[in-house]
C-alpha cells in the first residue's frame, strides 16, 4: 500500500501540536506537556503513516486513539493550539487508517479471523472516536457540569451510584417494561388466534386494531396513571397496550396469509382444523410475530421512559430519573440513566434477534448468510 | 365409458374400478356468466393403471383431477373414489396429491416434509422416520434428509413432493403437472423416475399433463380432452410395453401414437 496521505497530514498536525503552546493558561509547548510517551507517540504515528503497509495502517489506529486519549488527560484547563492539534491530529491519523483498512479490498487468501478483524475494525473504533470527541470538546472547552457532563462524569455515577440505577433499571425493565410485555403478547396472541378464527372479528376488530396502531397511546398515560395508580402499574399498562396491538395485527396476518396449496395439501390428508393450525398456520405466523415483537420493544422502552415523564410516582424507574435529576441540573445522572436504558433495550432486542434466527432461521430473510 | 382393455401390457391392471366417473359437471358461475370447466365426463381408471389427461389450458384437466381428490365439489354427475364418495375417500387417505408446485413446507427439513402426512395420520415417531427414509431413498434423496427445501434444486423439490404423495402408501396417485416447471433434461430423468416407482408400487396414477412426448411416454391410456367446454374428446389407448426406456421415444410406434393424440386435440377446434 502506498502511504496514506490524510493520515501523514494529520500525523504531521500532531507533530505541529508538540512545538506551540499547549494550554490556555499553561502556555508552555506542547512538548514539555506531552513529554517523552507523547513525542515518542507522534514520532511513531508518524512512520506508521508514512510506510503505509498494512499492519502498519492497522496498528495506527490504537496509536491514534492512544494519542488523543493522552493529549486529553494531559490537559489542565482550556485547550491551546498545541492540545486541538495534537488532539485532532491523533484521532484524524486513527480514523483514517480505519477507512482505509475497512475500503481496501480483501486479499482473496486472507484467513477467515483476518477477515472477521477486518469487519470489526470500524465498528469498535468509530465509537471510541465519538468518545473521544465527546470528551475532548468537554475537557478543551471547560464545559461545566450543570451544562454538559464529560465521559468521566458520567463513568463516575455509574460506578458511584449502580446501586440507585440497578433498583432503577429492575423498575423499568422488570416490573414495567417485562412484564407489560408478556401480558400484552399473551393477550394480544389469544386475541390474534381469535380474530384469526371469525370471519365477523376479522371485518369487525382488525381495521380498528390496525387504527389503534396511530394512536399516540404515551397521551393516555394520565388516564392509566389515575386509572391504575401512580406506581409501577399504571407504566406497565402502557407497555401492555403498545404491545398488544402490533401483536394482534402481526398474529391475524400469520395465521391468515397461508399459501392456498400449503392449506390444500393439509386439507387433501384430510387434517383438521386443530392440526392445520399447529403444522401450517403456527409456523406460518412465527417471522410475523417476531417482527411485531421487535417492533414492540422499542416502542415499549421509548413509551414506558415518557409515561414515567407524564405520571409522577414513587421516585423510582430510569424515567423518574431522568426527569428528577435535569430538574435540578444532575445531567451526569441523566447520561448515565439514559446509557442504562439503551443498554438494556438493546440488550433485549438482540436476544430477540437471537431467538427469532433459531426458531425462524428457514425464513427467506435468513437464506443469504445460511447458504 | 371406455371398456377395460382386453390385454394388459404388463398384465399388472386389474379388473377393480378405482375412479369411477359418470357424466360428472362443473360449472362455475361469476357475476351472472357462466363457464363450463368441464361438461358430462365418463370415465372409468382401472387399479394399476397409469392414465394421463392431457389437453390446452381450461378443458377442465384439473378440474377433473380437483373433483376427484374432492379438493372441489362438482354441479352435477356421479363420481366415485376407491368404490366410496370423494369425501370419504380423501378423509380415508385413498390418494395422494402431487401439486404444480412441489409446496414444500419451508420449516420443516426434506425428512420432515416427508413425515408430515404421517403425523396428520398419527403414526408413531419412529415409525414415520423410517417410512419417509425409505421413501426418500426410492426418489434417490437418501442424502438430503437434513436439508431445507430451498436448499435443493427445483427437480428434487418435486421429487421430495411425490416421496410425500407416497408417504402413507395410498392405492391412487394424482398428479397435477408434477414436471410443468422443469426443464426438458430434468423432466425426461423424472419421467423414467416415475415409471420405476410406478413399476415398483403397482400405484394407480392419473396424471395431467400438457406434453404430448410426456403422456406418450408414460401413460397407458390417455384422455385426450378439449376446452370451451371443457370435455373429454378422446381416449388413446397407448400398446408401448412396459418398461419402457429412452429408447421408446425413438420408435416409430411412438411417433404414430404421438401424432395420434395431436390429431385427437386437433379435433376438438
Amino acid at each position: 500500500m502506498k502511504p496514506i496521505w490524510s493520515a501523514l497530514a494529520a500525523a504531521l498536525m500532531a507533530g505541529l501540536g508538540l512545538v506551540v503552546p499547549y494550554g490556555v493558561d499553561d502556555r508552555s509547548l506542547g512538548v514539555a506537556v506531552a513529554g517523552l510517551p507523547g513525542t515518542l507517540l507522534t514520532a511513531l504515528v508518524l512512520l506508521l503513516a508514512a510506510t503505509g503497509r498494512a499492519p502498519a495502517v492497522a496498528l495506527l489506529i490504537p496509536s491514534g486513539l492512544a494519542g488523543a486519549l493522552l493529549a486529553l488527560l494531559r490537559l489542565e484547563g482550556g485547550g491551546g493550539p498545541g492540545y486541538w492539534l495534537l488532539f485532532w491530529g491523533f484521532l484524524l491519523a486513527s480514523l483514517a487508517a480505519t477507512g482505509r483498512i475497512s475500503l481496501v479490498e480483501a486479499d482473496p487468501d486472507e484467513g477467515p479471523l483476518l477477515q472477521r478483524l477486518r469487519g470489526a475494525i470500524p465498528a469498535g473504533s468509530v465509537p471510541l472516536v465519538l468518545l473521544l470527541v465527546w470528551q475532548g470538546l468537554v475537557v478543551g472547552f471547560e464545559v461545566p457540569k450543570g451544562i454538559f457532563p464529560g465521559v468521566h462524569h458520567v463513568v463516575e455515577v455509574l460506578t458511584q451510584s449502580y446501586p440507585v440505577l440497578l433498583n432503577d433499571s429492575y423498575v423499568t425493565f422488570v416490573k414495567e417494561v417485562l412484564l407489560g410485555f408478556g401480558v400484552g403478547l399473551l393477550g394480544g396472541f389469544l386475541v390474534g388466534v381469535a380474530v384469526a378464527c371469525s370471519t365477523l372479528l376479522q371485518r369487525g376488530f382488525l381495521p380498528l386494531a390496525a387504527a389503534f396502531g396511530a394512536v399516540p397511546i404515551v397521551g393516555l398515560a394520565p388516564v392509566l396513571g389515575r386509572a391504575f395508580g401512580v406506581d409501577w402499574e399504571s407504566k406497565a399498562a402502557v407497555v401492555v397496550i403498545v404491545t398488544f396491538f402490533p401483536v394482534v395485527l402481526n398474529t391475524v396476518q400469520g395465521l391468515v396469509l397461508v399459501e392456498p396449496l400449503k392449506l390444500e395439501l393439509l386439507q387433501a390428508y384430510g387434517a383438521k382444523p386443530w392440526g392445520i393450525f399447529r403444522k401450517l398456520r403456527l409456523p406460518n405466523a412465527l417471522p410475523f410475530l417476531f417482527n411485531a415483537l421487535k417492533l414492540a420493544v422499542v416502542l415499549s422502552v421509548i413509551s414506558v421512559i415518557v409515561a414515567e415523564f407524564l405520571i409522577p410516582g414513587p421516585p423510582e424507574g430510569l424515567g423518574q430519573r431522568i426527569s428528577l435529576s435535569a430538574r435540578r441540573g444532575a445531567y451526569d445522572v441523566v447520561f448515565a440513566a439514559i446509557f442504562l436504558s439503551s443498554a438494556i433495550s438493546i440488550s433485549i432486542y438482540g436476544l430477540l434477534s437471537l431467538l427469532e434466527r433459531r426458531l425462524t432461521g428457514w425464513h427467506s430473510s435468513f437464506r443469504e448468510e445460511g447458504a | 365409458m371406455v371398456e377395460p382393455r382386453p390385454s394388459a401390457p404388463t398384465g399388472c391392471e386389474g379388473t377393480e374400478v378405482v375412479i369411477e366417473v359418470d357424466g360428472l359437471s362443473m360449472v362455475y358461475s361469476e357475476r351472472g356468466a357462466e363457464t363450463v370447466a368441464l361438461q358430462d365426463a365418463n370415465l372409468s381408471v382401472l387399479n394399476g393403471e397409469f392414465v394421463s389427461l392431457i389437453g390446452p389450458s381450461g378443458c377442465g384437466k384439473t378440474t377433473l383431477l380437483r373433483l376427484v381428490a374432492d379438493l372441489i365439489q362438482p354441479t352435477s354427475g356421479r363420481l366415485e373414489v376407491a368404490g366410496k364418495s370423494p369425501r370419504q375417500a380423501r378423509l380415508d387417505r385413498e390418494y395422494g396429491y402431487v401439486f404444480q408446485a412441489p409446496v414444500l413446507y419451508d420449516w420443516r427439513t426434506v425428512l420432515k416434509n416427508v413425515m408430515l402426512p404421517l403425523e396428520i395420520m398419527g403414526v408413531p415417531r419412529d415409525e414415520r422416520r423410517l417410512r419417509a427414509a425409505r421413501l426418500l431413498e426410492r426418489v434417490g434423496l437418501s442424502g438430503f434428509h437434513q436439508q431445507y427445501p430451498w436448499q435443493l434444486s427445483g427437480g428434487m423439490q418435486q421429487r421430495v413432493s411425490i416421496a410425500r404423495a407416497l408417504a402413507f402408501d395410498p392405492k391412487l396417485l394424482l398428479m397435477d403437472e408434477p414436471f410443468g416447471a422443469l426443464d426438458e433434461i430434468t423432466r425426461e430423468a423424472m419421467n423414467l423416475e416415475l415409471l420405476r416407482i410406478w413399476e415398483e408400487t403397482r400405484k394407480t396414477v392419473v396424471f395431467v399433463t400438457h406434453s404430448i412426448p410426456e403422456a406418450v411416454f408414460l401413460s397407458g391410456r390417455i384422455v385426450v380432452m378439449t376446452p370451451r367446454p371443457g370435455k373429454i374428446e378422446r381416449v388413446v389407448e397407448v400398446d408401448l410395453p412396459y418398461p419402457r426406456d429412452p429408447e421408446t421415444r425413438e420408435s416409430e410406434r411412438f411417433f404414430e401414437l404421438a401424432t395420434e393424440v395431436r390429431e385427437a386435440l386437433r379435433g376438438g377446434h
